[in-house]
């Protein structure tokens, strides 16, 4: 029985074995779009580009106007690294500029803006833009936009709200224009000093993760889910007859899927290991882009796909699950690819679990792809892991019994 | 016209085959469910980064109202109020909150000597934070957007009371009925558009959602590689041996284009009921050029890697690769060569940028005239 | 030995194929079953096998002619007993000859049956090494063959051997079974080769449910009346 078990794994092994080269090219592959994708994140996060201007665009005349000061404040915002440079075009230019990526957006300031707004009727602007929505000027254009509005409006205002004062007021209202003129010009003086109003005090991550550590785990777990998707071709069984002949001599559905699923999770582990260590070191050690991974030393970093036996385990036996599900290529790839993207989107491995809603995160805790990350990210910070390897084992075990009553189910079909 | 007739029914036979396969009909119906689900998960209580915010005076009004309208306003940030300062900043050590915002007490004081010129910039609030990251640069924009109201105010206040006026000849009251009435309107002064025309404010998508789009069209993707998996299968078991050969390069487009189709219409179907549409006819549009284009991608990869092994070890590489390289999750490094190659590049585009539309239709062409060129060299 | 097949009952939904299937048949004995296709021989083949389970009926079983059991009762010994060719060929495409076999042969044996035992009759030396999605539909069932012999069994069932074969490969194949006879095996098959039906030495016809024995005369014609 045990021969037999073992001769039903070897060949299975032999199997996915004739696929192992391409994974394993393909794996490489990954690490390197991953990290690709990681360098893109992590520069934009942490300011490499020190002096990243947002351009946008003016399109309308205004000379001497009070307008013209708070456009001239706005051009030197930098409180967030961001710069907001503004650039004089015509409506043509502004379009072909913005068709060609080098401009954000831009505002059509109508002609009469600058007298409705001498006489208090703040006019709109139409700021005409694209959305990727994907980087972090179309996230956040509406709070931006926001802070300009609220920053020349409400300088504005107040000029105004003086010069209102000073007509209904006082009883000199010659010089009411040079005030206007002197307060505008310190109204431009509060913006630039603005973030002078802010103590910023950074105490750093501590034991938690750092963001592009947690975007490593996070996509890590992803590209673990994925990895099934070459292996469909092996483990998808579209013929019940050879399990059933199997059966039928004594090689019950349990043995079956045991050896099927440690040959399919001995692929997988391998392919874990070329991506955990290419991956931690190439971040960690090579391009220190992840400094929680630089902390970890060389054994550490070789253990590392050993200590993730816990979340392979889950993960390869959800895969095989899903490849038990199916009889068909087609179905079979879809899902495996529906449900590594779905499961990873809401287990935080795209976006951190803390841009969800609190239910989601509170079901991000419950699955084999939210609990893999959790457990990934708290190997690289040090932090106390047990919980999440009693989880993912149990997860193991669940999902393996489910796969055996399938096949079971399918053989007495 | 008795060949199209050919085709469509032979469409129609293919796609029954299919949707009989009860696991993709479920994954067909799942797309849009799943959609949907997330567009009423994302109408939640949700934002990029959580602030805790805490005043060391709860009774200051200030504080109280600004703290009110920023709990309650409609923002990218999550905002959780605390107790207490220490409160706050626990759950910052915590991790549970981003950073935290301190209003001190005494808030009107504070922001009064703030604009005072006489004194130097007193910082007066604070906030804790566990990163020095660019979004929680970002959401400090969202504090100065929140405060400015009161600094301008108060600067006013100071200007009139230093230059002009004694608080005997107007109080502050007064000062501030004035300063309010300027703009009784409110203070939004852009209205953003889109390039193409659409209002921006009305479609406004939610953060959670954006990538939605994207992620389906990698799964359109992905439908033309299995299709072509299943089209090599059935020619290595003989399916075909019947047919012409002549006939063979268009049967391979109906059997790609059979999944691909599928796919795509439960993918409109999830963009309309997920409110990403920015209309109708145009998704529709985008979408059939798109998917002639999977079509005409996927059945060259098929033709040039010729096996299921290899087809089958580079669909994860290549939805990674579309990932990063499309504009999905991230504004996507410029590496044109590449991202030419992939169709979901010039679908995603066309969506804002029309012009995209006649991009895909000169990519189809070329990879329909590579694959039909890879064929005849392999026929002989 | 002999052994004994009692109303073999089987049901899918509404469709009842066997309603009272039975048969006898001892030691060296061919039996063969005629029918229409989908009448049910397939699925009579299948519940002797112990690979689907009989809605009723037993299959009785005796060595020393005396103390029968039923088979179908105790999986272990007709795991033993009996060995099944399906009609398809289900083997690993991606392995070889050799590797479909280890998955029930142990090495020893294997090599011992490759050197003058049933594998080495049946010719399977010769694509040994060859993978089984590059082997001829003559090769595979040969192959099959050779996977339901690793118990050595008593009596053998073949679900139409030798449809789609060529002349030559049905003649290895019939030379094998007349081995298997003469040995002392006892043989079920299912066909609607006129050729299969030479090997028999009784004939039964399924029809509505029961086997009926026909005395086969050659005549083609009654046959087919009959069916």
């Amino acid at each position: 029985m045990i021969r037999r078990q073992f001769v039903y794994f070897s060949l299975q092994l032999k199997r996915a074995a004739r696929y192992l080269p391409f994974i394993i090219a393909v794996t490489l592959v990954l690490c390197i779009s991953l990290s690709l994708a990681l360098s893109s994140l992590v520069t934009t996060d942490q300011g490499d580009v020190r002096h990243k201007k947002i351009k946008v665009a003016t399109v309308g005349e205004f000379v001497d106007s009070y307008f013209d000061f708070g456009v001239s404040a706005i051009q030197s915002m930098d409180s967030s690294r961001f710069a907001i440079e503004i650039l004089d075009m015509t409506e043509e230019e502004a379009a072909d500029a913005l068709k060609r990526g080098e401009i954000v957006g831009y505002a059509l300031i109508p002609s009469d803006f600058i007298i409705d707004a001498v006489s208090g009727d703040v006019g709109h602007i139409q700021f005409v833009t694209n959305n990727s929505g994907v980087d972090m000027f179309s996230l956040f254009k509406k709070e931006i936009l926001e802070l300009i509005s609220c920053l020349l409006v409400e300088s504005q205002n107040g000029v105004y709200a003086m010069e209102e004062i000073v007509f209904d007021i006082c009883v000199d209202h010659s010089d009411v224009y040079d005030h206007m003129t002197v307060l505008s010009t310190s109204y431009v003086s509060l913006i630039f000093n603005r973030a002078n109003a802010l103590e910023i005090e950074v105490i750093g991550v501590g034991d938690s993760l750092s963001f592009a550590g947690y975007m490593f785990s996070g996509l890590t777990v992803l590209i673990l889910l994925l990895c099934a998707i070459p292996c469909c071709p092996i483990f998808i069984k579209r013929d019940m007859a050879h399990s059933r002949l199997m059966n039928a001599n004594r090689f019950s559905p349990l043995r079956q899927i045991l050896g099927e699923y440690s040959a399919f999770l001995c692929v997988m582990l391998i392919n874990t290991a070329i991506l955990i260590i290419s991956m931690t070191l190439g971040a960690g050690k090579i391009f220190n882009v992840i400094p929680d991974l630089a902390e970890l030393t060389n054994t550490e970093i070789i253990l590392l796909p050993l200590r993730l036996l816990p979340a392979t385990l889950a993960i390869t036996a959800l895969q095989f699950l899903l490849f038990e599900l199916t009889d068909s290529l087609i179905g079979g790839i879809l899902l495996q690819f529906f449900a590594a993207v779905a499961l990873a989107y809401t287990s935080g491995c795209f976006y951190p679990i803390s841009f969800f809603p609190k239910a989601i995160q509170i079901f991000s805790k419950f699955t084999p792809s939210g609990l893999a990350r959790a457990y990934l990210s708290s190997i690289i910070s040090g932090a106390d892991s047990l919980i999440y390897v009693i989880s993912l084992i149990a997860y193991a075990l669940a999902l393996l019994f489910v796969t055996v009553i399938i096949r079971a189910r399918r053989i007495r079909a | 016209m008795k060949k199209i007739i050919t085709f469509f029914s032979r469409f129609l036979i293919l796609n029954k085959r299919i949707l009989k396969k009860k696991i993709f009909l479920f994954i067909l119906l799942l797309i849009p469910l799943s959609v949907v689900c997330l567009a009423i998960a994302s109408t939640s209580d949700a934002g990029i980064i959580t602030i805790a915010l805490a005043a060391e005076d709860i009774s200051d009004p200030i504080a109280s109202e600004i703290i009110n309208d920023l709990e309650n306003g409609d923002s990218l940030i999550r905002f959780v109020v605390t107790d207490s300062p220490d409160d706050a900043v626990s759950l910052v050590e915590s991790a549970e909150a981003d950073g935290a915002w301190i209003f001190p007490e005494n808030m009107k004081e504070k922001i009064a000597e703030f604009v005072d010129f006489s004194s130097e910039r007193n910082r007066f609030m604070l906030i804790v934070q566990r990163e020095d990251s660019v979004l929680l640069k970002l959401s400090h924009e969202k504090l100065n957007s929140t405060l400015y109201p009161y600094l301008s105010l108060a600067h006013c206040e100071d200007y009139i009371y230093d230059n002009l006026l004694t608080t005997s000849d107007i109080s502050s009251e007064a000062i501030k009925q004035y300063y309010d009435s300027i703009d009784a309107e409110g203070a939004d002064l852009f209205d953003m558009v889109y390039a193409s025309g659409v209002n921006a404010n009305d479609s406004e998508q939610n953060y959670l959602l954006s990538p939605a789009r994207g992620l389906m069209a990698i799964l359109i993707m992905l439908g033309g590689l299995a299709a072509a998996m299943f089209y090599t299968s059935d020619e290595a078991s003989g399916v075909f041996d019947r047919m012409p050969r002549g006939r063979r390069f268009a049967i391979a487009i109906e059997y790609h284009a059979v999944a691909v189709f599928d796919v795509a219409i439960a993918s409109l179907a999830a963009i309309l009921l997920g409110g990403l549409s920015v209309s109708f006819l145009y998704e529709l549009a985008a979408i059939m050029l798109y998917m002639i284009a999977v079509v005409g991608s996927c059945m060259l990869l098929r033709l040039i890697c010729h096996s299921n092994r290899l087809l089958a070890s580079i669909t994860p590489a290549l939805s990674i690769i579309m990932a990063v390289l499309c504009p999905i999750f991230i504004a996507p490094p410029k590496i044109l060569i590449l991202q030419y190659l992939l169709p979901p590049y010039y679908y995603l585009y066309s969506i804002y940028k029309p012009e995209f539309l006649g991009y895909i239709a000169i990519y189809s062409v070329i990879t329909y005239a590579a694959s039909y060129l890879v064929y005849r060299l392999r026929s002989r | 030995m002999k052994f004994e097949i009692r109303s073999i009952k089987k049901k899918y939904g509404k469709k009842e194929p066997l309603t009272d299937a039975s048969l006898s048949a001892k030691e060296g004995q061919c039996i063969g079953i005629l029918g229409k296709n989908g009448i049910g021989k397939s699925t009579l083949l299948s519940i002797l096998a112990g690979v689907q389970v009989a809605d009723g009926g037993e299959f009785l079983y005796t060595d020393d002619g005396e103390s029968f059991f039923d088979l179908l009762k105790d999986r272990k010994t007709l795991s033993e007993k009996v060995g099944y060719v399906p009609q398809g060929t289900p083997l690993f495409d991606e392995l070889s000859a050799r590797d479909n076999l280890l998955l029930w042969y142990d090495k020893q044996t294997l090599k011992n049956e490759l050197s003058g035992g049933v594998l080495d009759m049946l010719g399977i030396n010769e694509f040994l090494t060859v993978p089984v999605r590059k082997m001829s539909g003559g090769m595979k069932k040969r192959l099959s063959i050779g996977c339901s012999m690793a118990k050595k069994p008593k009596i053998l069932l073949l679900d139409e051997p030798c449809a789609a074969l060529d002349l030559v490969c049905k003649q290895s194949i019939y030379e094998y079974l007349l081995t298997f006879k003469k040995m002392g095996g006892t043989i079920i098959i299912t066909t609607h080769d006129e050729s299969d039906l030479a090997l028999c030495d009784a004939v039964y016809i399924l029809k509505d449910g029961v086997l009926t024995p026909y005395d086969y005369d050659g005549n083609i014609d009654r046959l087919i009346g009959m069916l």
